[in-house]
Formats: structure tokens, C-alpha cells, sequence
């Protein structure tokens, strides 16, 4: 007998199955979340449909360098040479006024936080602390967020998380390439439709199928998503070390790259800064100003605008000397000219994001995305069916865990959603905490019914579930944004957003179907079952020889 | 019985296959900042090794994981170690 480092193929098989057990509850995640967080902005913008402020270019006779003056007012000196100056869609402006520190975990921004309405220069919040403290999101901001928190940290803290994504992404990779080689997808394979009589050949079709398919997809996924996760918290410290001397910052400094600026005194006013910078772009929307090294010799101001499109926002970011004003150069989003390093990074994050031709590939990576759940779900259903002992510890856990999943997942994402608008609507001032422990619960609910009944049958409980949830979301929303759907379809400048109604309402109404294609196969599964032993018995009774041979079948 | 000195064994190689090819492809990403080309921005040599970082751990892990000559596969990754070792201590001393 061949012995096991002569098998390959076996071995391959055997590292698929047990990464395949292992990534199911971290890759479904990773990926569910990843399919929603691809409609991040829109899910946003239909949250906050309540905010209305308007962008600060869109404001007559607004002002910067007096936008400027009031947010910086009793601002410590130590932290007014860097100031990022944000506004997003819809959003107040903010001010972040910081230093950066070094921290165990690297680098870390401190420093004071002003919210101001562009209107009328308002100061609408102040906060003080890291950067993620300082800048409090709106409570508008806390749904697309949970999604994006869920995505990249998987609600863990910060570096912990990364790694953990980091781990999946790299599992991924392990089941990709194990899973070519052992399943060998051929013409043949992916394009006949699964086997239907028997379910064991059904859900092994099924998984060849989807995951030859989608392929491609989770081949650019896995790759990306093990860049970004590992990069910032592995990777950069790493090199820092070869070649920065440890300096973080430093090497973060030379990757973005840093215009040279001649060393003078003064001070430039702002407003004509962003006057010109919107003429060079077209009228861009602005999305950041940033004052490095200000009031220093070498000061510079950075404006980074988009122009967005259904096929692929178009980024923009000019500097400028902080001393006169006047522009120097147009910088790419690394270095400080065009390089080879920076269109790769530039390609990675259009990959990963699924903003490489907009709205059309963010369609198809949501999909991917779902799709890929489907693959995992396959996958243990395999696991599942091809156990000998349906009762065994083992196939429970797997059964708990593809219910949790299948089940489960769709379930928290409608309760989280509504956890929000209730959170929203009672005034709870840390939104994220109601919503992850609703997700938890949820997740864990359904495993529980996972255990108790069988897969249709929790199947069918949890997808009803799922579906009134998100049929009812979009309805209750306006607790929370107190903009319906007919204000908001009435309004030219929110219509737009009625759309992700329009979805929610068609994905409740999908998982209400499916949950009756569900019930209905248990029905008929357990009729058949029921019909077999009956015409099983009254063949026996009417066969003794068929008798004999049963027992002995036995 | 569920766990055989057999499966403890291919399960400490596996896992040994995984983290070892972690390990490698993070110092042959270090030091790929001394011999990678800094291209015309300056920045090619910190970016390109690190966006191919998890195709070398893949490659490795595969690599260690399904060869039938372990001692030789082992051997070249030692190799590797042993080179970019080389060009991180060049690093800490320059």
C-alpha cells in the first residue's frame, strides 16, 4: 500500500475537507457580510436619508477659511499642523484636528474632532480622543458600518480580526487550489445541471457547479482580501523593520509620498484652494481636505475628490504649496508620480471592492459573493448526507452549523437591520451593541433549531423568518430616518435610494418562497419515506421470502 | 478511536506545511525590499512584494504540503530562509 506522501491527491482531498469544516463559519461570514458591505455607499446613503446636508461646494458664499476658523477655536496647538477636513454625502463637515502618536499596535492618530452644518457653520459635535472615538459616526452611519466592522473585523478587536480575515482568506486559497486539483472542474462538469435523484449526487453536482463557476471570483477574493488583511498588521511592520529601522511612519510616508514643498513662511487661505481644485476636476465632489506639516515650513494642502459614475467613480487629488497656494502637482493615490506599484494597489482595491466598472461589478460580486455561500453551504451538506450516522456528535455539529449559516445568517441580517431602527428610534447612543448582540442571537437561534429539527425543516423556519423580517424593514425604516418611501421617491435628490427598499422587499419575498420550496420538499420527502415503509411492510407481509432477505440485508 | 497516531501525524505536517511557508513568505517578503526593483516612483519594492504575499504562502504550502520528496522540498525552502535571512541582516546593518 502506497503510503501517504505518495498520494497527493488524497492528501489534497483530506486538507480540502477539514479546511472546508474549519473556514465554513469564518468564510460565510466574511463573505455574506462581504456581499453586503459591496452596496456599502447605497446602503448608507438610504440610512441616512434623514441627513441632509448639502455638499459644501453646493453652499453659496460658503466660506473654508471661516469654516476653518470656527471649528479650530480652543483647538490645542499641538494638534492644529494636522488637520483632515472630511465631508461625505449628505453628511456635516468634520474637522479632525490630531497628532500621531506611536502606540503598542503602531500608529495612532489623537486629537479633536468638530462636526459643523455647511449651511450655517453650526458646531454640531465636539469630541476629544483616537481617532475612532474623536470622529463619532452619526447613528445613521452606525447600519452600512456594522456590515463593514462585521466584513473586515468579524466584530472582533481590531488587529485580533484582521487576522482572523487574514486566516479565511488564506484557507480560502488552501480550499481553491485544493479543490481544483481534487475536483477537477471540466467543460463537462460546469455545464450539466446538478443530478437530481439522488441527494447526495445532487449537492456534489451542486458544489462542483458553483464552485467552478465562480472560480475566478473567489480566486481575485481570497487573494485581495489576504492582502489587505495582512498588510497593515504583518506585513508593513515587517518591512518597516528590514528597511525603515522599525519607522512605520516613515515607510507609510514613502509609499504615499510626500511633494516636495520649499521651506517659507505664511499661511495660504483655503477657500481659493478648493475653488481651484474643483475647476480642475470638473466640479468633483470633495471628499477630503487635508492640511499636513500647517503652519509649518513645510507645509501642503491635499484635496481628494471623485467624480462618480455608474461605470467607475473617477478619483482625483491635487496638492498644494500651504504657504502661497499655489498647485503643484496631481498626485496618484501612491508616490508622488505615476508607478507601477501604484496601479497594481489601485487594481487590488478595484477588485476587492468590485468597483472596477461601478455599479455593473458590484451587481456581479454581490452575486459572487451569495454564490460562494451557497458553495460552502454545499459543502457541508455533503459532509452531512454522506455520514453513515445521522445522530453521531460529529454530523449534529455540522447540521447546527449549516443551519446557523444557510439559516441563520439571513435571519441576523434582517433582525440586526431591525435592531438598528429600533436602537435609532429609542435614542441608544451605541447602536453597534444592540445590533451585534440581535446578530449573535440570531446565529446561535438558529443553530439551536438546527440541532432540534431537521435541515428542511430549520431551513424552512428560519428562511420565513428571514423573509417577514425584511419585508417588514423597509416599512419600519422611517422610525429611523423619518423619510418614508413615498418622501423619498418624491424627493429628485433621495430617489435613488428607494431602490435598496425595492431590494430589501424583493430578498424578503425570495426567502419567503424559498421557505415554502423548503417545507413543500420536506412534505414530500417525508410522504415518500412514509409510502416506502408502507409498501416495504405490505411486501413483507405479503412476501415472506422478501422477509428473509431483508433481515438478512440487515 | 477518532484520533490515531497516524491522523496526529499528518496533522502536525500539515499544520507544520502552513506555518512554515507563513514564516518564509513574510522574511522572503522583507527582503524583497533589497533586490526588488524601486521602479519610478520609489515604491515598487515595498508594494509588489507585499500584494504577491499570498500567492508565495500559497505556492509554499502547496509546495511543502504535497511533494513526495519532503527532505528535498525542505531543503529548498531551507534555502530560501537561509538568502533572505542574508538580505535582512544586510538590512539591519546598512
Amino acid at each position: 500500500m502506497p503510503s501517504e506522501a505518495e498520494r497527493p491527491r488524497r492528501r489534497l482531498y483530506k486538507l480540502h475537507r477539514w479546511t472546508g469544516l474549519l473556514l465554513a463559519l469564518l468564510g460565510m461570514l466574511v463573505f455574506f457580510s462581504g456581499a453586503v458591505a459591496t452596496f456599502n455607499h447605497e446602503l448608507d446613503r438610504w440610512a441616512g436619508r434623514g441627513d441632509s446636508f448639502p455638499a459644501l461646494q453646493d453652499v453659496p458664499d460658503f466660506d473654508l477659511d471661516r469654516a476653518y476658523e470656527v471649528a479650530s477655536a480652543n483647538v490645542n496647538e499641538r494638534y492644529r499642523h494636522q488637520v483632515d477636513i472630511l465631508q461625505q454625502e449628505g453628511r456635516p463637515i468634520r474637522f479632525f484636528f490630531h497628532e500621531h502618536v506611536e502606540t503598542d499596535s503602531g500608529i495612532d492618530e489623537v486629537g479633536v474632532a468638530t462636526a459643523l452644518d455647511p449651511s450655517t457653520l453650526e458646531v454640531l459635535d465636539r469630541r476629544e480622543g483616537h481617532r475612532d472615538e474623536a470622529i463619532k459616526p452619526r447613528p445613521s452611519q452606525a447600519l452600512a458600518s456594522f456590515f463593514l466592522d462585521l466584513h473586515i473585523f468579524l466584530l472582533m478587536p481590531e488587529t485580533l480580526g484582521l487576522i482572523a480575515t487574514g486566516v479565511a482568506g488564506f484557507a480560502l486559497l488552501v480550499l481553491i487550489a485544493t479543490g481544483t486539483l481534487v475536483h477537477r472542474p471540466t467543460v463537462k462538469k460546469i455545464s450539466r445541471a446538478p443530478r437530481r435523484h439522488r441527494r447526495r449526487l445532487f449537492f456534489g453536482d451542486f458544489h462542483t457547479l458553483m464552485g467552478s463557476w465562480s472560480l475566478p471570483y473567489t480566486v481575485i477574493l481570497a487573494l485581495t482580501g489576504t492582502f489587505f488583511s495582512f498588510a497593515g498588521v504583518v506585513l508593513i511592520p515587517a518591512m518597516a523593520m528590514v528597511a525603515f529601522d522599525g519607522d512605520q511612519e516613515a515607510l507609510i510616508r514613502t509609499v504615499v509620498g510626500t511633494v516636495d514643498v520649499s521651506d517659507s513662511d505664511g499661511v495660504a487661505r483655503l477657500q481659493p484652494i478648493l475653488d481651484d481644485a474643483i475647476e480642475r476636476s470638473n466640479g468633483a465632489q470633495v471628499l477630503r481636505v487635508g492640511l499636513d506639516q500647517w503652519g509649518q515650513a513645510d507645509a501642503n494642502v491635499t484635496v481628494g475628490m471623485v467624480t462618480p459614475s455608474p461605470l467607475g467613480d473617477e478619483d482625483h487629488t491635487f496638492v498644494y504649496d500651504g504657504h502661497t497656494g499655489a498647485f503643484l502637482q496631481s498626485k496618484p493615490g501612491v508616490g508622488t508620480r505615476p508607478s507601477f506599484g501604484n496601479w497594481l494597489l489601485q487594481l487590488m482595491a478595484d477588485l476587492h471592492f468590485g468597483t472596477l466598472f461601478g455599479i455593473v461589478t458590484k451587481l456581479l460580486w454581490a452575486l459572487f459573493g451569495l454564490a460562494t455561500c451557497a458553495l460552502a453551504a454545499s459543502g457541508l451538506l455533503i459532509y452531512v448526507v454522506r455520514q453513515s450516522d445521522q445522530h453521531s456528535p460529529s454530523t449534529r455539529l455540522v447540521r447546527l452549523l449549516t443551519v446557523s449559516l444557510a439559516g441563520g445568517l439571513p435571519l441576523a441580517t434582517a433582525l440586526a437591520g431591525l435592531a438598528w431602527v429600533a436602537g435609532y428610534g429609542l435614542d441608544v447612543s451605541n447602536l453597534t451593541r444592540p445590533m451585534t448582540i440581535t446578530f449573535l442571537l440570531a446565529l446561535a437561534g438558529a443553530g439551536v433549531v438546527g440541532a432540534l429539527a431537521g435541515i428542511r425543516a430549520s431551513l424552512a423556519l428560519t428562511w420565513t423568518a428571514s423573509g417577514f423580517a425584511l419585508v417588514v424593514l423597509p416599512l419600519v425604516a422611517p422610525i429611523a430616518t423619518g423619510v418614508g418611501m413615498v418622501d423619498a421617491w418624491a424627493d429628485a435628490d433621495l430617489r435613488e435610494t428607494v431602490f435598496v427598499d425595492g431590494v430589501l422587499f424583493f430578498c424578503g419575498v425570495f426567502f419567503l418562497l424559498a421557505a415554502g420550496a423548503a417545507a413543500k420538499s420536506r412534505r414530500v420527502a417525508s410522504a415518500a419515506a412514509r409510502e416506502g415503509v408502507a409498501g416495504l411492510q405490505s411486501e413483507l407481509s405479503e412476501n415472506p421470502a422478501a422477509q428473509e432477505e431483508s433481515i438478512a440485508g440487515e | 478511536m477518532f484520533l490515531t497516531a497516524s491522523k496526529l501525524r499528518d496533522t502536525g505536517y500539515a499544520l507544520t506545511s502552513l506555518v512554515g511557508a507563513f514564516l518564509l513568505a513574510v522574511l522572503m517578503v522583507a527582503g524583497a525590499t533589497k533586490w526588488f526593483p524601486e521602479g519610478s516612483a520609489g515604491i515598487d519594492h515595498i508594494i509588489v512584494p507585499i500584494v504577491l504575499f499570498p500567492l508565495v504562502w500559497i505556492f509554499l504550502a502547496l509546495f511543502l504540503y504535497t511533494t513526495q520528496r519532503r527532505a528535498r522540498a525542505w531543503a529548498v525552502a531551507g534555502a530560501l530562509a537561509i538568502v533572505h535571512v542574508g538580505l535582512v541582516a544586510y538590512g539591519f546593518l546598512t
